[in-house]
């Protein structure tokens, strides 16, 4: 048998035989310091590390290889244990809702009608099943399309309030986003070729390619920077046990 | 370092990793240092940051006008570092809601965060000294669709009107959805997150935003620790040799083409 995946089965068995004592031996196991702090810190740190050690790997190396494969399908498997979590809570919240005739309960009837006829048609026909099809096509992707579209009116609305030029800083911000607008489009050229003085000095296109490439990329680098910097810093927290916000309280 | 190998695209890394493995090297040495100066008791002030402040005043006055508080956490999982300091600051947020008995509504896109901040949420009306008011069923977990969360989301601040509209989180191109109906509706709303992306949609929309790695300072500055500000000075002091490294680099590549 492939070691990766006898270690792979190990590791699968292990889990399942904590998850059964969890609910067996109840709270005097939940409690525990052992299983709630030090052996997923120890998890974590052994795993942490790994992830380094593999990045300096080359990639061509078979160890290299492994370890990515192994990470992959583990984050596949504990995804999928979370994803259950999920829909027992969302299942039940509505159940509730319905049963306790809470406000807009009506709306908790047709998600879970929603929930359980794609699951029905999902299981039973697959991907390819027509009706599951239809579904994707009829009704998810256009629902996933008018919430997409709905941002171009938001972006406007936000462009319009961020344009007003009530000070200083706004009104280099709204000289900035016209010169860009013009620059963007074949109409802008036209229009800035109408401005005296200016368009015989600078293309608007140039321009507009000058402020995103200097001004813009600056500034997203910097933040960039920041951002990363503060990413390490929080990988390294959390690596040596510092940062436990993911195990939850310590109450 | 010689000139000719600061040309920035493509191929500014060596394909062995070699100048990453000594960054990381030297960043890893600076803040241990800086914990270690810690440790021994090194004073270590952060500046205010006004949008911290101003959380608790958007709670405040959640709790006089009789609205909900809606936390949102962004799209990532909890392997996302962004999302942790943001359970960090949920930690907070539900301390003070607790204290001023206003109601903290959670809608969750992933089902492990849902998990994390009920933990978090749950500790911090203990700490509070108020568990009766903490309802589980108010972090709730409502899809890992990014449209359907956005869409879920909406209908939660149109219906119920949150008096504080908090996003503290990485989140995507759905962030002006969320912005723009909160200041519809007239909610205090503070932002932060890391996605310089959706930087800009937050400061348009947005009483107060905090940008890059202010994320993960407001969660240091909450948290009160003396381990957390020494990863501060950490940064300011990676920062720092940053700064020196592209004043170098610009130096080097003028200077070059000078010649």
């Amino acid at each position: 048998m492939d070691k990766m995946a006898l270690f792979n089965g190990f590791l699968i068995i292990f889990f399942i035989v904590l998850f059964v004592l969890l609910i067996v031996m109840g709270q005097t196991l939940r409690t525990s310091l052992f299983l709630r702090r030090k052996l997923p810190l120890a998890f974590c740190f052994i795993m942490g590390v790994t992830m380094i050690f593999q990045f300096f790997i080359p990639p061509e190396n078979s160890l290299y290889k492994e370890i990515e494969d192994l990470s992959t399908k583990w984050i596949q498997i504990i995804s999928s244990f979370a994803l259950v979590i999920g829909l027992i809570s969302l299942v039940t919240m509505n159940f509730n809702k319905i049963s306790r005739k809470y406000e807009d309960w009506q709306y908790s009837i047709v998600l879970l009608l929603g929930f359980f006829i794609t699951i029905f048609y999902g299981l039973r026909d697959g991907f390819e099943g027509k009706e599951f099809d239809f579904i994707f096509n009829y009704m998810y992707v256009p629902m996933q399309s008018t919430m997409f579209s709905i941002l171009a009116f938001f972006v406007a609305s936000a462009a319009f309030r961020a344009f007003r030029a009530r000070s200083r800083e706004a009104t280099l911000l709204l000289t900035a986003a016209v010169i860009v607008m013009l620059g963007r489009v074949e109409l802008g050229s036209v229009i800035w070729s109408y401005i005296p003085v200016v368009s015989r000095y600078f293309d608007v296109s140039e321009l507009a390619q000058w402020i995103n490439t200097v001004f813009t990329t600056a500034g997203q680098r910097a933040i960039l920077l920041g951002a990363s910097l503060g990413y390490i810093a929080a990988s390294f927290k959390i690596l040596l046990g510092i940062e436990r916000s993911y195990f939850g309280s310590e109450e | 370092m010689h000139a000719d190998s600061m040309i920035i695209y493509p191929g500014f890394y060596p394909e062995s990793r070699e100048l990453v493995l000594i960054i990381f090297a030297v960043f890893s040495f600076i803040i241990f240092c800086a914990r270690f100066l810690a440790g021994r008791g090194l004073k270590i002030s952060i500046r205010k940051i006004s949008a911290v402040g101003a959380i608790e005043e958007a709670i405040g006055r959640a709790a006089e006008t009789g609205r909900p508080v809606l936390y949102l956490s962004g799209m990532y999982d909890m392997n996302s570092i962004a999302t942790m300091a943001s359970i960090n600051i949920l930690s907070y947020v539900a301390e003070k809601a607790a204290v001023y008995e206003a109601e903290l509504k959670m809608p969750c896109c992933r089902s492990l965060v849902m998990n994390a901040a009920r933990d978090a949420a749950c500790g911090a009306y203990l700490r509070a000294g108020k568990p009766d008011l903490y309802r589980p069923g108010n972090i709730q977990y409502i899809t890992d669709d990014q449209w359907g969360f956005a869409c879920a989301v909406d209908s939660i601040i149109i219906r119920e009107k949150p008096a504080a509209n908090l996003m503290f989180g990485h989140f995507v191109s759905e962030s002006l959805i969320y912005a723009e109906t909160g200041h519809a509706i007239g909610a205090v709303q503070i932002a932060a997150t890391n996605d310089f992306n959706q930087i800009p949609f937050f400061v348009i929309a947005c009483d107060h935003c905090m940008i890059g790695e202010e994320l993960y300072a407001a969660a240091a500055y909450l948290s009160k620790k003396t381990s957390d500000s020494a990863y501060l000075l950490a940064i300011d002091l990676c920062k720092l040799a940053m700064i020196i490294f592209i004043i170098y680099g610009v130096a080097c590549v003028s200077f070059k083409n000078i010649q």
